[in-house]
């Protein structure tokens, strides 16, 4: 299954109390357990006014459609091709 | 209707659109193009190219000061601004002491109507300095037209379906919009049946405009018993951000939400589509009517759709609609039932036998293409059975969504969806029929008529348990009341029906949706459901001023009246009082003077003792309002005093405002040279602060003085620019109390046409009672001295509402008209065998020289005594005194024909009397006249001019000139709704004028009266 890059700007995001993150992950995770696709959603980096999810799922649609029930924004979504790092170089 | 889409998944754009973030701001971004040139806060626009502050569209005139005060505050408005830097950056080096800058700070308040009281905008850091504190945007004037936010095609399906046999409506809303982007706006409203293709129209006429720089914005109406105030406007605006999307939020209301709308609508070219109008709510319908007046300024086509046959006679469309038919930037489109071969055409693959389906459909259009979409040999008997058609292969959890889809016209927003369970899988299933879209909103259906398909087959009582699983998914999210109401109701759930309709009334009644703010209470209280007292007590009178709103002052009475009972249940002596001055001015307005009075005195009585010293001063204000109708002024005096006490120690801005009014008008009613001037400037002060109705209630009181005072040429300046400021801002009260008195000045200088019409917009069914009199009286004198019939029935009316209000400027003009009447009758009144004691009970009061005048010369033109000692205005004195010629020369003066014929009669010669006949035949008082030249004849008078019968004599049928207008209207084909709404008067208006034209041309249709008056050569 494709793995997705999904950038959502939400003004003041690195300010969000810890209470107002989990309230987001618990409505995200509502959404993903009545999808009734398969979907996984790993993680999310909190940064400056935008944040970053990483999921996986079978199509781009699947992911907007997440985003639109949790009313969560989703201004990028983009497939993951391969992933880098330092061991990338030992090659 | 537009074809199924075209693409199958549920394709979502990117740029889900930006979420209220629950701090109270939406994320309108700013359009940012280098420096910026434009606020725009609240109503107001500070443009600083231009240095010109408007607010609500009017340009606001302040000191430059003030300006840069303003500007500088609302660049800085992240913080407090300290008052040594203001001073700095405005005065420079100069040396200027911390008053300059406070007395800056309240212009600027004053200026952007941030009144005392509030201070929403400006506020003040004791010692230290300012901050602005209001939601500002920032425009650039020079950009161009910013992108949609949000593309419309997510709203209204692909619209690119083919449109058949509309390419004559789609030309005219090409050639509108084009006008529009060339900055000639209008509005089109496009009319047809359920099913017609109106949306499908609207949907083409969009997306070509769109294909040419046009914004869509697109609003929808749904058929809640009660809909949601401003709905489509919610909606519309919801795709822009900004000041309006702001506005509209904070339950503005209309007044305050048309100005950004405005500024919208001019900035950027746009379509803005308002569907379903027929389900449509007050405010929007309000909104759209102001709109109508001003859309010619916009760079916007508004296109509203609305169904022909829910739009009976009272609709408040109704009155949206003859707007339009008045307007020149404004139309009206139909869209008629397809021809056999479109209906060919849309069946052509689908084998089914055209003549068959055309039979069938009568070419409803979403008919039609439901039974082209149908598989299977038998053509479905019913638009319903072909929409079922389409669900027959569905799994159950797609057939358990689509039940409960059919409880929710409103749409099922996206978030609620988890919450009922619906997956993905269900979903495409679901988008596989077509039945359903997908908006801003959520999911629904696509149709309206789809919808009621599916409702049908919910088992009697299965809507119960539906709506409650609707509703649990959308409370707690932000769901408007008014659609909770809706779910709370279908589930039989009275508690929340109470919670949530209550929410929804008070909601509705911040945007002034009167009319649902009165529905959403009703029901709130029908539950019978135990309300906390206090919060009982808010509701009712919350619902009062509602009803006291739309005119129905017995029902206002009754909710005052209630909440009053609970708050002295409790012993809320202040409660008691707050309520009792209210509830005494809706007695007032009702023609309850007797109530009125008591309550006016009863909540003097509790509120002195009190310290809320605000309600204090309205009861006094309440108390001198009406001493001053019955010219009381002493007693006006004695309560005025206490009024400015109160006024000095509370500051309170609302009370100065009508202290300062009635100090002016009273003033006014005593004579005095400079209250005129005064009154006007309180009413320049309102006006200026935003506050429209202390201002047009001056307007209403000093034009009825100006016209008592014979100030005609005042009152007619004044009436021009207050009649339209009560109708726009739909202060009825006033509009009415206006109407009355220019009825009375047409009256009194011979416009008796004109009088007659003003007075009969007040006779309708729900006037206010307190603008009757005057109606009543115009009617009765202008009947009674033409010799026409029911006269009678308005003077007897008029003389019963005046002896109930009990005011000398009622009775004396009634007694008056009645003297007058046994004059011209010769028929003897009881009712006014003691005539001469009203002379004598209110000589000597002041404001009352006219009225007292004018009946003291009808005493003794009809033989009766006139006691001596009391003072009259001029003409009055001199025709007392024994000079009738100065007396008739004072008329003339004054222009008064009909007192001016008259006086010359009065003055007995034969050669005044031929001139008398004459202004009387000019007016055609023929009664008058009549009466007249029988005496002369009977005096042997040889060579009294013949009547000449000046209406006989304009045309051969003997029609007035309204009748002719009214022919010429007929000959339009114009039916007799559209008659009154165009004429101003009632339906009894014109089927009296309908039946005259009949009666004088003998005809027995309208058809044949037309033919007979084009012959005649009455009408072109």
């Amino acid at each position: 299954m494709p793995t997705y890059l999904i950038e959502r700007e939400i003004p003041g995001a690195s300010e969000l109390t810890a209470e107002q993150l989990r309230e987001i992950a618990r409505t995200s995770n509502g959404v993903v357990d009545t999808l009734g696709v398969p979907y996984t959603w790993h993680q999310s980096y909190v940064a400056g006014d935008k944040i970053y999810c990483v999921h996986t799922a079978e199509s781009p649609d699947d992911v907007l459609e997440h985003a639109r029930r949790g009313g969560f924004p989703a201004n990028l979504v983009g497939e993951v091709a391969t992933t880098i790092g330092p061991h990338t170089a030992d090659g | 209707m537009a074809p199924p889409k075209g693409g199958r998944t549920l394709r979502l754009p990117f740029g889900v659109p930006a979420r209220h973030n629950g701090r109270g701001t939406t994320t309108g971004r700013p359009i940012s193009r280098g420096a910026w040139l434009k606020y725009v806060f609240g109503d107001c626009e500070l443009d600083l190219d231009g240095v010109v502050l408007t607010r609500a569209g009017v340009v606001q005139r302040v000191e430059p000061q003030v300006f840069e005060v303003l500007a500088l505050l609302i660049r800085e408005r992240g913080r407090m601004v300290p008052k040594e830097e203001l001073l700095d950056s405005v005065w420079g080096s100069r040396f200027v002491g911390e008053s300059a800058l406070t007395s800056r700070i309240k212009s600027a308040r004053q200026a952007i109507g941030d009144t005392d009281r509030e201070r929403r905008l400006i506020r003040t850091v004791h010692g230290r300095g300012y901050q602005f504190t209001g939601q500002v945007v920032e425009l650039d004037g020079s950009a161009g037209t910013p992108e949609s936010p949000l593309p419309w095609t997510a709203i209204a399906g692909d619209g690119t379906g083919e449109l058949l046999e509309r390419e004559p409506e789609l030309a005219v809303l090409r050639s509108l919009w084009a006008q529009a982007k060339a900055g000639r706006g209008s509005i089109v409203l496009v009319s047809g049946e359920s099913g017609a293709g109106k949306t499908a129209l609207a949907r083409a006429a969009a997306s070509a405009a769109a294909a040419d720089s046009a914004r869509v914005l697109w609003g929808m109406c749904t058929p809640l018993a009660t809909p949601a105030p401003l709905e489509p406007l919610r909606e519309a605006a919801a795709q822009l951000g900004g000041p309006l999307a702001m506005q509209v939020e904070q339950d503005q209301p209309v007044h305050r939400i048309l100005p950004p709308l405005l500024v919208e609508l001019t900035r950027a070219g746009s379509v803005l589509v308002l569907d379903d109008l027929q389900w449509a709510d007050q405010a929007t319908i309000d909104l759209l009517r102001l709109l109508t007046r001003r859309v010619h300024r916009t760079r916007t086509l508004v296109i509203g759709t609305h169904r022909d046959e829910e739009i009976g006679i009272d609709h408040p469309l109704r009155g949206l609609i003859g707007d339009v038919a008045r307007s020149t930037a404004a139309q009206r489109l139909s869209v008629g039932p397809l021809s056999r071969d479109a209906v060919a055409a849309i069946v052509a693959t689908s084998g089914r036998d055209p003549d068959d389906v055309f039979r069938l459909t009568a070419g409803n259009a979403f008919f039609v293409q439901e039974v082209a979409a149908t598989a299977g040999d038998g053509l479905p008997s019913s638009v319903r059975d072909a929409v079922l058609a389409r669900t027959a292969d569905l799994p159950p959890a797609a057939q358990d969504m689509l039940a409960l889809l059919a409880c929710a016209p409103e749409a099922v927003p996206d978030v609620a969806l988890p919450a009922l369970n619906v997956d993905l899988p269900t979903l495409r299933a679901l988008d596989q029929t077509g039945l359903v879209e997908r908006g801003t909103r959520g999911l629904r259906f696509r149709h309206e008529l789809c919808r009621l398909a599916l409702a049908e087959l919910i088992p009697p009582g299965g809507e119960v348990a539906l709506h409650a699983r609707v509703l649990q998914a959308l409370e707690r999210r932000g769901t408007d009341p008014a659609v909770l109401t809706h779910h709370a109701r279908g589930a039989k759930d009275p508690e929340r029906v109470t919670r949530y309709a209550s929410a929804a009334g008070w909601r509705a009644t911040a945007t002034g949706a009167h009319v649902q703010a009165v529905e959403f209470f009703q029901l709130a209280l029908a539950q019978q459901v135990e309300l906390a007292e206090e919060e009982h007590a808010k509701l009712l009178e919350a619902m009062a001023r509602e009803l006291y709103f739309l005119d129905r002052l017995t029902e206002a009475v009754a909710a005052s009246a209630r909440a009053r009972a609970i708050r002295v249940a409790r012993g809320d002596s202040t409660g008691v009082g707050s309520v009792c001055h209210t509830l005494s001015l809706y007695e007032y307005y009702n023609a309850d003077r007797e109530h009125a009075d008591r309550h006016a005195a009863e909540a003097i009585r509790l509120l002195e003792p009190s310290d809320d010293l605000v309600e204090l001063g309205h009861a006094y204000a309440t108390e001198a309002y009406l001493a001053i109708q019955r010219n009381d002024l002493r007693r006006a005096d004695v309560i005025l005093e206490h009024l400015t006490g109160v006024n000095e120690a509370t500051g309170d801005f609302a009370l100065r405002l009508r202290a300062d009014m009635l100090h002016s008008i009273r003033d006014v009613v005593a004579g005095h040279q400079d209250a005129r001037r005064r009154a006007l400037e309180v009413a320049t002060v309102s006006l200026q602060a935003g506050e429209y109705y202390p201002a047009s209630t001056t307007y209403s009181l000093l034009v009825y003085c100006d016209v008592e005072q014979r100030r005609f040429a005042e009152a007619r300046e004044l009436l021009r620019t207050s009649l339209p400021l009560a109708t726009e801002h739909d202060i009825r009260i006033c509009a009415v109390w206006q109407l009355g008195a220019q009825a009375r000045l047409n009256l009194l200088t011979g416009d008796w046409d004109q009088a007659v019409r003003d007075a009969g917009v007040m006779l309708g069914p729900e006037t206010v009672p307190l603008g009757r009199p005057w109606a009543d009286l115009v009617c009765g004198l202008v009947n009674l001295r033409r010799g026409d019939d029911d006269g009678d029935m308005h003077l007897d009316a008029a003389w019963e509402l005046a002896t109930r209000l009990d005011e000398p400027l009622r009775i004396l003009p009634a007694a008056t008209a009645l003297v007058e009447r046994a004059w011209i009758t010769g028929e003897r009144d009881d009712r006014i065998a003691n005539a001469t004691d009203l002379l004598r009970s209110f000589a000597g009061e002041p404001g009352l020289e006219w009225s007292l005048g004018d009946l003291a010369l009808w005493i003794r033109r009809s033989g009766g005594r006139v006691p001596d000692g009391f003072s009259v205005a001029e003409p009055h004195r001199l025709a007392l005194a024994g000079d009738d010629a100065g007396a008739a020369q004072s008329w003339a003066r004054i222009g008064e024909p009909y007192s001016q014929a008259l006086a010359l009669l009065d003055s007995g010669s034969d050669p005044a009397a031929f001139r008398a006949l004459e202004l009387l035949d000019t007016l055609g008082a023929a009664a008058v006249a009549a009466k007249v030249r029988r005496q002369l004849r009977d005096r042997g008078v040889s060579s009294v001019p013949a009547g000449p019968r000046a209406t006989t004599r304009a045309n051969p049928a003997g029609l007035t000139e309204r009748q002719v207008e009214v022919l010429a209207m007929l000959a339009e084909g114009m039916s007799n709704a559209q008659l009154a709404s165009r004429l101003f008067i009632s339906s009894k208006t014109v089927d009296h004028h309908v039946s005259a034209i009949l009666s004088k041309l003998q005809a027995s249709s309208r058809t044949e009266a037309v033919h007979i008056a084009r012959e005649r050569g009455i009408i072109g």
